[in-house]
């Protein structure tokens, strides 16, 4: 295992510690648990995400004006417990409402589920989303069961943006349930991260293979093969987030993400051929983002995220967000003259 | 031994707080084969919280002993298993009698409104190759000794090995719950880690009541 941490144990901790280092001028701790909540939160609907740690920026980082209002951290790749999800929820509640955005996992509905079970006991109004993105975890016909991975960025800046305009909880809702619903995402991997308390990676490849499908803790994919180039990978996973979904004629957004150890180069070559991909299977290019949103340790390789977006989805994700690691400025709207 | 006090019983938890943080290697291995491999760990920090929260406290009623046990799994651990495992303490003492001794028949109450809380809640059921496949046997022995009526130490060690039973066949099952899910066939031959933590905890309550001794 090469990390430079301190314990095993103390990982989500101290992750946890050196963001509020860095940006504790905006967020502080909540009380007694391994959560973070805006300093001062606006009276809108509240939106609060959180899982396991071990995949930062997820979830983590996802607070921010347009993004999350509080969050919060389990131990490594483990959900965090009720009592700190409530306690995040309250921190931030003002009396509009409390939006659960997070990942479909069972561990997460489980200490979700129980969140908000007490959060209704004291009266306060909560509804969920759970992002299930990953075409690799499960056939369409079984779409409620797949893991949430990457494009659980679109389903957040969009839950952030439309609870920022006032809208009640039942209408931020429907927006971010339609954001998780119009959300398609794929990964590839070479290589697994370790989990630091185990010292075990949590997948073992052969060198100049790969894998498709993928999942953030090594879930296995749908398809081992010999590494394959940039364009052909990409190709192929493009393929398998259009047979699950067309994006024919839609505006979409793309998320080219890092999953730990992948280079900046790469992921520039990647975004290079998605932008086409996407183009030859009909869309039309609304925003291209690159960079680690949704890590699994040092795992080597990549995911990519299609969010076919509507008009209104398109105002909510162009109004402005900003968060540690998506800062809004590099925002780059592609327009129909600069592919003509 | 025919009932435990909730005295009794806080000691009894105490030495299945024990068993289960003494195990630790064995349930990372067992998790490592077919899951991310930090079962082990979660279950020593739970059990470790609870064992602190049972040291410095004290029970007059064997309920709120349970849900408290429970309570500090929950809220301590985090993942699935920090639910799964507080529910098994936790939701069968809704309901109960303040003040109730645990009996056979108060155990094998407790244990199934557990049982099927967890699977309620987690969508689980019989034979997905989860801690439900050696707590259903569990459940089941404690029914039959309630009708047999056997005493406490007797039914809680026939319903350990009844989980061990489970826990054991489960071994050639598909896993269909959890990352193991995702491995599909490739999951069978390894023992689901809940299910060995559930066995783990049968047979720590069966040893601590067999060692007081059947009077």
């Amino acid at each position: 295992m090469r990390k430079f941490i301190n314990a095993p144990d103390q990982v989500a901790r101290e992750t946890l510690e050196g963001f509020l280092t860095v940006y504790g001028d905006r967020f502080r701790q909540v009380d007694g648990v391994l959560a973070v909540a805006k300093k001062d939160p606006a009276v809108k609907v509240a939106v609060v995400s959180g899982g396991g740690s071990g995949h930062e920026p997820v979830w983590l980082e996802y607070i921010g004006p347009g993004f999350a209002d509080a969050v919060c951290q389990g131990e490594v790749f483990a959900a965090p417990p009720p009592n700190a999800i409530a306690l995040a929820a309250k921190a931030v509640e003002r009396g509009r409402g409390v939006l659960f955005v997070y990942g479909n996992y069972s561990g997460d509905r489980l200490n979700f589920d129980l969140a908000a079970e007490a959060l209704l006991d004291e009266g306060v109004d909560v509804r969920t989303v759970r992002v299930a993105d990953d075409v690799a975890a499960a056939p369409p016909e079984h779409a409620h069961v797949r893991r949430g991975i990457a494009g659980g960025f679109f389903v957040s800046k969009i839950a952030g943006a439309a609870s920022e305009t006032g809208l009640d909880l039942a209408s931020v809702h429907k927006l971010a349930a339609q954001a998780a619903d119009r959300t398609r995402s794929v990964g590839v991997a070479t290589a697994g991260g370790t989990i630091p308390g185990t010292g075990q990676p949590s997948f073992v490849l052969p060198d100049g293979k790969m894998e498709i499908g993928i999942g953030m803790h090594g879930e296995p994919g749908v398809r081992r093969g010999n590494l394959g180039s940039a364009d052909e990978t990409v190709d192929e996973m493009v393929e398998l987030l259009v047979r699950d979904r067309s994006i024919a004629g839609e505006d979409v957004c793309v998320l080219v993400n890092g999953l730990g150890a992948t280079t900046r180069a790469e992921l520039l070559i990647i975004a290079r051929r998605a932008a086409r991909a996407v183009e030859r299977a009909g869309a039309r290019l609304h925003d291209l983002q690159i960079g680690d949103f949704a890590t699994s340790q040092e795992t080597h390789g990549f995911s990519l995220s299609v969010f076919g977006l509507t008009a209104e989805l398109a105002r909510l994700y162009d109004a402005p967000g900003r968060t540690s690691f998506f800062s809004g400025l590099n925002y780059h709207r592609v327009t129909a003259e600069a592919h003509t | 031994m025919n009932s435990m006090t909730a005295a009794e019983a806080r000691l009894m938890l105490m030495a299945v707080a024990d068993r289960i943080i003494a195990a630790e290697p064995v349930l990372t291995k067992a998790d490592r084969e077919i899951g991310d491999g930090d079962h082990g760990i979660g279950m020593t920090r739970g059990f470790t919280a609870a064992r602190e929260l049972l040291r410095t406290s004290a029970y007059d009623d064997v309920g709120r002993l349970f849900a408290g046990v429970g309570d500090a799994l929950i809220n301590i651990m985090g993942g699935a298993s920090g639910v799964v495992f507080g529910l098994l303490f936790r939701a069968g003492a809704q309901g109960r009698q303040a003040a109730d001794d645990l009996t056979v028949a108060s155990a094998a109450d407790h244990f199934e409104r557990s049982m099927n809380e967890i699977s309620r809640r987690g969508g689980a059921a019989v034979g997905d190759k989860t801690m439900l496949d050696a707590l259903h046997p569990a459940v089941q022995s404690l029914r039959d000794s309630v009708q047999a009526g056997h005493s406490l130490p007797r039914a809680l060690r026939l319903a350990a090995l009844a989980a061990q039973d489970g826990a054991d066949r489960g071994k050639d099952l598909i896993a269909r719950f959890g990352k193991a899910a995702s491995l599909g066939e490739r999951s069978i031959g390894f023992p689901d880690a809940g299910a060995l933590s559930t066995t783990l905890i049968f047979t720590a309550m069966a040893d601590w009541a067999e060692s007081q001794g059947e009077s």
